[in-house]
Parts: C-alpha cells; sequence; structure tokens
C-alpha cells in the first residue's frame, strides 16, 4: 500500500437514533466506525433502511450522530454549533443526490458557482474560469448558460457533480447519485466521478445499490443492520 | 447579500404569475388607502370650509354678570327667609375697550385673525312686510377673513361698505322682493330705526344665513344697537380649526370671558367627522389585512414549493439566516414594487376623480369630489403596505430558515 494519505472525515462510534421523542426510537446506526482518506473513492452499500444515508449524512455534517464523534477535516463537529455546522460544510464538503436539484431558476454555470456564492456573496472570476474548466472537462461547455430545464438528466447530473467540486472540497459526498439516470449515463457520470476523484484528490463516497458500480470502488463499506464492515479491492 | 439579492430577485421574476398576483395585492391595498383617505379628507377640508368657513371658530363675549344673593353680601335684613335668584332678561353686555381686549386675543397661540363685532337681532321692514334677521356688524375687511364673504357675493360690493350700507342674503332678497340699490327699513331689537341701501346681495350656500343675515359696518351696528364705541363680542379665527377647544378654554381661563367653540356648539357636525375619519381608517386596515394575508399565503406556498431548493442550499452550506433573507427580501421586492404601483395608481386615480365637475351655483362648475394630493398619503399608504408585508413575510421566511434540510431531501 502506498503512503498513508490525509484523513478527510473519521466517525468514531457512531450511532444515530431517530424518533427519541417518541415511544419507537429507532436506532439506524449501532456504532460506526469509519475512516476516508483524501483521494479514495469509497462506495457505501446495503439495504435499503440500513442506514447508509444517514451515515453519509453525518460524515457530511448535515446531520449530528446522537452518540460518537466526527472529525471532518481536521475539525469535531461536536464544537461546532449550526452556523459553524454550514459553513464547514460549504468549505470542505460536495453533494451530489439523486435528484440533481439545480435550481431552475439559475444557468448551469450559474448554479456550479452556487457554493461559491453562498461563501463569498458571488464567485470571483479565477474561480468562475476554474468552474467553467471544470464544465467544460465534463462536456457541458455548450450548455453552461442553459437552464436545468433545457438540459438532459445526465448534462444535469455532471453539472451537480461540478458544483459539490465548485468549493475545491475534501470530500465528495454522493447520495445514489446515478440512480435516476438510464445505465448510458449513469456509467457516464460514474465514470467522470471517478476521473474527477483522481485529478482533484477529493475524496470520494458514494451511496449507491448498484454492485457493479461499488465493484468499481477503491473500497466498498456495507452497511447492515446499523453496523459497518469495510472491505478493500485487496481483501477481495 | 448578493447571493441572497441574486436568488431572492431571481425567485420573483421565474414566479410571474404568482409575483405579479402579490405585487398587485400590494398595490390594490395602497390604491385603496391612497384614494379613500385622500377622497376623505379632501371631503372634509371642503365640508369645514363650507361650513364652518362663515363661522368664527372661537367667539368671545363678556362673561354674564349673575346677580348675587343678598344673603350672599353679608348683609341683614329683617325677616328674610330665603332668597330666589333671577336672571336678568335682555341684558346686553358689551366689551368696552376693545382696543386692549383684540391686543390681549391676538397673544394667544393659533390666532390667526381677532375681529371686534356686534351680532344682534333686527327686522328688515320692505314695505308692508317684516323679516326677523341677525344683523352682524364687523369692519368688512376684518369679516372678510372670518367668513370670506366676498367669494358669495353675487351681485353689488362688500368690502367698500358706506355707512348706511348693508348686504343681505339672495334668499332674502327674494322672500322680501328687495334688488339690489333699494332702500329698506332696519328696527333693531334696541328700538333704533335707520334706512339703509342694499349695496350688495350674496349666496353662502347654506339657508339659513342666506334667509337671515344682514352683514353691515360695526359703526352701524353700534348705532343699532346703542353700543357707542364698544362691541359685544370678539370672532377669532385659528389657523387650525380643530384646536378651537384649547384655545376658548385657554381664553376664558386667563381673561375671565365667556367663550365659545365651533366644535361645542356644532357637535354633530365634529362627530360626523370623527366618524368618517374612523370608518376611512378602518377601510384602510381591512385593506392592509386583506393584502396582507395574500402575500403569507402566496409565500408559504412558495416556501413549501422551493422546500427541495431550500434543503440543497443548507446542504451548500447557506446559513439560516441566508435563506431568512432571501424570503425576507422577497417579500421587500414584492412590497416596494407593489407600493410604488399603487402610489401610481392612486395618483391616476385621484386625477381621474379631480376631472368630474358639478355643475354649481349660478353658473359656476365645481368639482364633484374635492381631492387632497397629500404627500404624507402616499408615503403612509406606502410605507404601512410595506410594514404588512414585511410581517407577512416573516412567517414563511422563517419557516424556510428552520427547515431542516436532512428531511426535506431525504424525505418524500
Amino acid at each position: 500500500m502506498a503512503t498513508e494519505a490525509a484523513v478527510a472525515v473519521e466517525g468514531f462510534g457512531l450511532r444515530k437514533v431517530y424518533g427519541l421523542d417518541t415511544s419507537y426510537p429507532v436506532e439506524v446506526l449501532q456504532g460506526v466506525d469509519v475512516r476516508i482518506r483524501q483521494g479514495e473513492f469509497v462506495a457505501i452499500i446495503g439495504q435499503s433502511g440500513s442506514g447508509k444515508t444517514t451515515l453519509l449524512n453525518l460524515l457530511g455534517a448535515l446531520d449530528r450522530p446522537t452518540e460518537g464523534r466526527i472529525v471532518l477535516s481536521g475539525a469535531d463537529t461536536a464544537d461546532l454549533d449550526d452556523n459553524g455546522l454550514a459553513d464547514l460544510r460549504n468549505r470542505v464538503v460536495g453533494f451530489v443526490f439523486q435528484f440533481h436539484y439545480l435550481l431552475p431558476e439559475f444557468t448551469c454555470l450559474e448554479n456550479a458557482l452556487m457554493p461559491l456564492a453562498i461563501r463569498h456573496g458571488s464567485a470571483g472570476r479565477a474561480d468562475t474560469e476554474r468552474v467553467r474548466g471544470l464544465l467544460d472537462r465534463v462536456g457541458l461547455a455548450d450548455q453552461m448558460h442553459k437552464r436545468p430545464g433545457q438540459m438532459s438528466g445526465g448534462q444535469q447530473q455532471r453539472a451537480a457533480l461540478i458544483r459539490a467540486l465548485a468549493n475545491s472540497p475534501r470530500l465528495v459526498l454522493a447520495d445514489e447519485p446515478t440512480g435516476n439516470l438510464d445505465a448510458r449515463s449513469g456509467q457516464e457520470v460514474f465514470d467522470l466521478m471517478r476521473e474527477m476523484t483522481r485529478e482533484t484528490g477529493v475524496a470520494f463516497v458514494m451511496v449507491t445499490h448498484d454492485d457493479r458500480l461499488a465493484q468499481a470502488a477503491d473500497r466498498v463499506i456495507h452497511v447492515e443492520l446499523g453496523r459497518a464492515h469495510e472491505h478493500t479491492r485487496a481483501e477481495e | 447579500m448578493r447571493f441572497e439579492v441574486a436568488v431572492a430577485t431571481r425567485h420573483l421574476v421565474a414566479g410571474k404569475g404568482q409575483t405579479v398576483l402579490t405585487v398587485a395585492a400590494v398595490a390594490v391595498a395602497v390604491t385603496v388607502i391612497i384614494f379613500i383617505t385622500s377622497l376623505i379628507q379632501g371631503l372634509q377640508t371642503r365640508l369645514v370650509n363650507d361650513f364652518i368657513g362663515s363661522l368664527p371658530h372661537v367667539t368671545v363675549k363678556p362673561a354674564e354678570r349673575r346677580p348675587r344673593p343678598l344673603a350672599a353680601t353679608g348683609a341683614r335684613v329683617e325677616g328674610m327667609a330665603g332668597t330666589a335668584v333671577q336672571e336678568t332678561v335682555q341684558r346686553r353686555d358689551s366689551f368696552d375697550d376693545v382696543e386692549k381686549l383684540t391686543q390681549q386675543l391676538a397673544q394667544f397661540s393659533g390666532v390667526t385673525a381677532v375681529v371686534p363685532a356686534i351680532r344682534g337681532q333686527a327686522f328688515l321692514v320692505h314695505g308692508a312686510r317684516r323679516f326677523g334677521v341677525s344683523v352682524s356688524g364687523a369692519d368688512p375687511a376684518k369679516q372678510e377673513r372670518i367668513n370670506a364673504l366676498q367669494d358669495d357675493m353675487i351681485s353689488g360690493r362688500w368690502l367698500s361698505l358706506g355707512s348706511d350700507e348693508i348686504v343681505i342674503g339672495f334668499r332674502l332678497a327674494d322672500e322680501a322682493g328687495v334688488r339690489l340699490g333699494d332702500r329698506v327699513r332696519l328696527l333693531s331689537s334696541e328700538g333704533v330705526d335707520g334706512v339703509f341701501t342694499v349695496a350688495g346681495i350674496f349666496d353662502t350656500g347654506q339657508n339659513a344665513a342666506d334667509l337671515g343675515s344682514v352683514f353691515t359696518t360695526l359703526r352701524t351696528a353700534q348705532r343699532l344697537f346703542r353700543l357707542q364705541g364698544a362691541v359685544s363680542s370678539v370672532l377669532l379665527k385659528l389657523d387650525d380649526p380643530f384646536t378651537a377647544n384649547q384655545v376658548a378654554d385657554a381664553v376664558s381661563g386667563s381673561l375671565r370671558h365667556k367663550t365659545e367653540s365651533w366644535m361645542r356648539e356644532q357637535a354633530s357636525f365634529v362627530n360626523g367627522l370623527r366618524a368618517q375619519s374612523s370608518s376611512s381608517a378602518m377601510i384602510s386596515v381591512f385593506a392592509l389585512l386583506a393584502s396582507a394575508f395574500s402575500i403569507a399565503a402566496v409565500l408559504i406556498v412558495s416556501v413549501i414549493q422551493k422546500s427541495k431548493e431550500i434543503g440543497i442550499l443548507k446542504s451548500m452550506g447557506a446559513r439560516d439566516r441566508q435563506i431568512l433573507l432571501i424570503f425576507g427580501m422577497e417579500g421587500l421586492g414584492i412590497a416596494l414594487v407593489g407600493a410604488l404601483a399603487g402610489c401610481g395608481a392612486g395618483y391616476l386615480f385621484l386625477r381621474m376623480l379631480q376631472g368630474v365637475r358639478q355643475v354649481a351655483r349660478f353658473g359656476r362648475t365645481d368639482q364633484l369630489f374635492p381631492v387632497s394630493f397629500d404627500p404624507a398619503i402616499f408615503l403612509g399608504a406606502a410605507a404601512a403596505a410595506v410594514a404588512a408585508t414585511m410581517v407577512a413575510a416573516v412567517l414563511p421566511a422563517r419557516r424556510a430558515a428552520r427547515m431542516d434540510p436532512v428531511e426535506i431531501i431525504h424525505g418524500n
């Protein structure tokens, strides 16, 4: 194994219980330890309701664990208030969801620049050029000034991917990013994610139901009944 | 801030019909408020001018001398068993030092005109017929500041009235068969008799005045009512007619004279004006409420429609405050554009209304609706609408800001 890369995010003894204030609390995660390094492409698989998405949300500081600690880009999320978490997400995390969730009122380029606009008010010239380059890289050069409604599903998801990368994050979390695409578009988007991970050195964590895509990851985390089992390709 | 402004603006522009609807709701409310308030204010100004234009705002009269019972003087009278006080009848009290009193009264704040005058009853005799009239005597130039009779003159003259001349109302002239230049006899309640030339005829628009009033000079009235060098009352005009009660009380308090305020004499008229003002205020409040509710409803729907966007913005690191600002600014945008449109529409409506004319008396035309263009009304209506819209926008904006991105994005 090559020299160990820096840790992008780490979770220790993560427990998540929903409905604590009801008579039927549901324990979705029952103590999960996980470590994701820079440049890694990790797939999370498991049955529906097994806690994959919950784990993803915790790793991305979108949600807080009931118990356990998350250290994201060196910061313990327990030390941060909601605004602190929002700022941390903005700086070091990018999300890609099953649906693109591009804002319909903005163009493809404006959508891709959105994380920068949230942080700085508007994107600077250098950032804009960089994001243009990324859009160009994923074949959206001629779509930049189109609204999401004028683009195909594959194009929309590629724009969402570039949006997740716009802030040069350390970690991109994708929740079934190809789940809503046909096989060909899905494969295209997956290949791009794989390439962008290599090119940018970002850590990429993808929840998927597609075993074929999972097998193409560096590492697969299997979430089952609230617990995680890891295995690397080397182990297989 | 630029990010929030950009998102709010795009939402509004993309919201087309929804945005137009909410802007229209604000605009209609502003238009209604401007329209109603300007109309009521204009009508009230005219009513007040027409009605109390011919009246003094405050009349100062000598305090009545109340007879003092003998017992109160401490004198001892043999066989006195009780006291009965009988007010004097037909006593004409007067002010003798007119000059000094005029100066004193002019000192009170808000007093714009001080007119020494005489009011008395007389018979106007023409041929075999007699008409009971109320005679007002004052220097015409000064009297003019009380009731602007010159504007009501339909023939003859008033300001240059000579000592044996009078002006009378056109109804009295009709009834008595008197024409301009005719000579009539006046027989006063003091028993003084004189022959006068009718030098002018007026039409005040008020039956009682046009039928029963005679105006003459102060000197003539002094002769008719045996008040050489004295006056029976002093009439005051104020810059704000609605301070009449305060001025009257101040005068009677410090000078110990009897005062009459038009507001107390015409209480039902004043109450009518107040009722009118309250109903216009109520219409304004309901217009604002209706517009605020419709805006709140539309914005709540908009927040629900955009909940996925809100979730994704939050996942990208947008703070609650930024989301609150986005929807707050949408409300502000709607409010400002709506208020501006409402001011424009209100102005146009008022201009249209101003053009509607009615035929007044003697061939003169008059505005049917006396409209007042008061910038304060426009500003007030716009400010009230902006405030109401912002209050309406707060609830949906807070709801948006509090949304949990996990629930929105993964919820169904």
